[in-house]
């Protein structure tokens, strides 16, 4: 068979391929599917080969992300939330002991509670809460992603709180270079004690919660490649490639009038069309 | 083209629900958009409705098929398998 009739027989209904693009067939498409699931799994094995950081480079400022949570709260009318340097001393251990533990949740993997990190900073809280955010780009979307969550919403817009703390910090966690933002929030148990030293703490306000906690190298020669732009390029590729097969089908099978026992490519056009618009529009971003 | 608007206009009321159903399912993943557990629940949901449809439209055609019912598994899966390497 010629390169031509190899590429008909592929990509085109054909007499050879008994009217149906030989990649639409189960056998392929599981080819497809198999050689999808190892890209992926090369993907992260990559830094062994090239000098290539896996990770997310984030424009994220603990400021910003200040600002948009009490933009938040002033369009909901509630009282906008002080920066208080012992929670953003907070934040920074519990951001810290993440990577340091290698470990993405609230509790920590012996069981430690975030309101540890309350009481090791000198914060004695009547109220505490907790949001966190990693693998994020934008300090947008993450406010945007805590307030589509009800539990974050609440935590962010609670009436109940009168401090935030907030930590950006860089670092390693499961060998991925990440951004992850903590942010606490909290009301101090004795009020009228503390209302003093609040004041004070508003003008010394300016200690920038950020920290880097990665390597050195990475500031080199060393490339940093995000692992979710990776794997979105690739299932981009794979459904578009999908999708022009199933668009020439249509054609091609309507054109000819041939008539054929096979499942209706309209069908799997529609899904793949739908699951092609949510690869595109999905963003990096995890929260907790 | 002619053939493919007379086969949709003949099964309406199929391609209908089949939109219903790609339409739940972009709906569940931008709700609980914050949900990872919820998200995978819904793309793993999204692809045995697919599925579903398929075979439930070839036997009211009368012209279902193991070979359907796999062309119809393999596309699910091609789909489902995408989506959760974004979750």
């Amino acid at each position: 068979m010629s390169f031509f009739g190899t590429l008909v027989h592929l990509f085109i209904p054909h007499s050879s391929n008994n009217h149906r693009a030989k990649f639409l067939h189960p056998f392929f498409v599981g080819i497809f599917i198999s050689v999808f699931v190892g890209s992926q799994l090369l993907a992260s094995f990559l830094p062994f080969f090239a000098p290539i950081v896996l990770g997310y480079s984030s424009k994220i400022t603990p400021e910003k992300i200040v600002e948009l949570t009490n933009q938040e709260r002033t369009k909901s009318g509630r009282k906008v939330l002080q920066m208080d340097d012992d929670l953003n001393r907070a934040a920074l251990l519990k951001a810290a002991d993440m990577f340091a533990r290698d470990y993405w949740a609230h509790n920590s993997p012996d069981g430690q509670e975030p309101w540890h990190f309350f009481i090791e900073a000198d914060y004695q809280y009547k109220y505490a809460g907790e949001n966190l955010a990693r693998d994020f780009t934008k300090d947008e979307d993450v406010v945007l992603a805590w307030i589509a969550s009800p539990s974050h919403k609440e935590n962010l817009l609670s009436s109940r709180y009168e401090d935030m703390g907030i930590a950006v910090v860089e670092g390693e966690l499961g060998g991925i270079k990440t951004t992850l933002v903590v942010q606490l929030f909290g009301t101090r148990i004795n009020l009228a004690a503390v209302l003093p030293r609040v004041e004070a703490q508003t003008e010394k306000s300016s200690v920038v919660p950020y920290l880097n906690l990665g390597s050195e190298q990475v500031a080199g020669k060393i490339v940093s490649i995000s692992p979710f732009s990776i794997k979105k390029s690739l299932a981009i590729f794979l459904i578009s490639v999908f999708v022009f097969i199933f668009v020439l089908d249509i054609l091609l099978i309507s054109r000819n009038n041939v008539q054929r026992r096979s499942s209706r490519s309209f069908a799997h056009l529609s899904f793949l069309v739908v699951i092609l618009a949510i690869v595109l529009l999905s963003r990096s971003g995890v929260i907790m | 083209m002619k053939n493919v608007f007379h086969d949709i206009t003949r099964h309406m009321p199929h391609y209908l629900s089949l939109f219903g159903i790609v339409g739940l399912g972009c709906l569940g993943l931008i709700v609980f958009s914050y949900d990872q557990g919820f998200r995978m629940a819904v793309t793993v949901a999204l692809g045995a409705a697919f599925v579903a449809w398929g075979v439930v439209h070839h036997w009211l055609h009368d012209d279902l098929h193991f070979k359907i019912v796999l062309e119809y598994l393999f596309t699910a899966i091609l789909g489902v398998i995408v989506l959760l390497s974004l979750i």
